[in-house]
């Protein structure tokens, strides 16, 4: 090759004709476009899921949170209540080193028990979510958006999230409250047929407590960093507290829930 | 205190479905130019897409998205290239002097265009034994036709090593084609 002709391959305007041409010249992918994009929407998804990831401070506190699962194991005690027609149950079962905490939710009627795994599903598989006043919060939901009467001096409520599934509005929504120094946050999730959650704590971190509400029973957490959090059920709803509250302030938080 | 129980996104998955629609044959060609195995290709293909939608929310100039997922491309690439492996690229050596070389004239059309054939082929077969970093410099500016501060903003380099991997790129290039003896005699060449 002359030195000529070689100074004109590769000049900028030669280069990008020749590298054009392969770009062009591509073969079909293995896969089709819409194969792959069913492959790659799989994977979003499961990123998009939930993890109930607390605060950072708690992480090694809690050796697992928020699984749809079935808790075997000795109950150390089991308490049922009833309100609105709706049954649930918690549980909580201990042994040096964690707590498992339990609770199911379910319609009236439906056989003793808890639900086997088999006919169990993850709560959301959660698209997005958004931050909205609770006026328009509850118009996006389909279901009744509980809210606190009563809440410690000087925390208002600053806006509502509001999850999505597959841009539906999903049965999660998570009320932020905050005052000039805190915040606090109450979960809600709406139970349209039934649900049982479990978490794992550390004992060495965290004190867990049974509390008497209103409502029937919950369960009282403080971790080691002076959070807290307040998990119970009404109505047909899941709801959980999370705070740096005590537990009077959770309680009255709790008790007035409509 | 507050915190999110979800990963936020810029974009619905719908919304992140027509940029795919949009930009997959980009991206699947981009993937291509840099491994030139269809299968690789397809991975790169897919890994590019789930990067960039968990990323897509910091991308700030929406318009400059198919840059973006360029870049995420030839980057995921070179990942892909390094784990596996399968890349043989061919030592630097010193450019030879091109005053080594004797010019010699070609007047004839149909000699040109036979020529032109093979020194297509030539010049792709010496990409690929470029380095992947000159690749994907490669395929940036002459494809896709960013500027050298873009491709040093998007691969996150500076400007003088995208201006030097360019500079390099081609001149390992023509290195390269000037050793090929085949190529020599395939186009008549002669080396004095």
């Amino acid at each position: 090759m002359t030195y000529q002709q070689n100074k004109e391959i590769l000049d900028d305007y030669h280069l990008k004709q020749h590298i054009t041409k392969d770009y062009d010249n591509c073969p079909e992918p293995p896969v089709s476009k819409d194969k792959t994009w069913e492959m790659i929407r799989k994977e979003i998804q499961k990123d998009a899921k939930p993890k109930k990831k607390l605060l950072p401070t708690r992480l090694m506190s809690i050796a697992a949170v928020a699984v749809i699962t079935i808790i075997g194991g000795l109950f150390l005690q089991v308490n049922d209540s009833q309100a609105f027609g709706w049954i649930t149950k918690y549980f909580i079962t201990s042994n040096d080193e964690i707590t498992q905490i339990g609770s199911s939710i379910k319609e009236p009627g439906d056989s003793g028990g808890l639900p086997s795994p088999d006919q169990l599903e993850e709560i959301a598989v959660v698209t997005k979510t958004d931050d909205m006043e609770l006026a328009h919060a509850q118009q996006e939901t389909n279901f009744h958006i509980l809210v606190p009467k009563d809440v410690p001096d000087g925390y208002t409520l600053g806006f509502v999230t509001v999850y999505y599934e597959n841009d539906m509005p999903s049965t999660k929504v998570i009320l932020n409250y905050r005052n000039n120094e805190k915040t606090f946050t109450i979960e809600q999730i709406y139970v349209e047929h039934e649900v049982a959650s479990s978490m794992v704590v550390d004992n060495d971190d965290t004190k867990v407590q049974n509390v008497e509400l209103f409502t029937g029973q919950g369960t009282f957490i403080s971790f080691k960093d002076n959070t807290t959090m307040l998990m119970w059920s009404q109505m047909n709803s899941q709801l959980t507290l999370d705070s740096s509250l005590s537990l009077e302030k959770a309680k009255m938080i709790a008790n007035s829930m409509e | 205190m507050l915190k999110k129980r979800s990963k936020k996104h810029a974009v619905s998955e719908s919304e992140f479905q027509l940029i795919y629609e949009m930009f997959y044959n980009r991206v699947y060609r981009d993937a291509y130019f840099m491994t030139k195995d269809p299968y690789l290709a397809q991975d790169i293909l897919q890994d590019t897409f789930i990067k960039a939608y968990s990323q897509i929310h910091n991308l700030k100039d929406k318009d400059k998205i198919g840059a973006w997922l360029s870049t995420i491309a030839t980057r995921t690439a070179i990942d892909h290239i390094r784990k596996q492996n399968i890349w043989n690229g061919i030592p630097k050596g010193d450019l030879l002097e091109e005053e080594k070389y004797i010019v010699k004239e070609i007047s004839s059309t149909v000699e040109e265009n036979v020529e032109s054939h093979f020194v297509q082929e030539a010049v792709i077969e010496k990409i690929l034994e470029l380095k992947s970093e000159y690749r994907e410099v490669i395929l940036l500016k002459y494809i896709h036709e960013l500027k050298e501060k873009d491709i040093a903003k998007w691969l996150n380099l500076k400007d003088g090593t995208v201006k030097s991997r360019l500079h390099r790129a081609k001149k390992e290039l023509r290195n390269q084609i000037e050793k090929d003896t085949s190529n020599q005699q395939l186009l008549g060449g002669e080396i004095s």
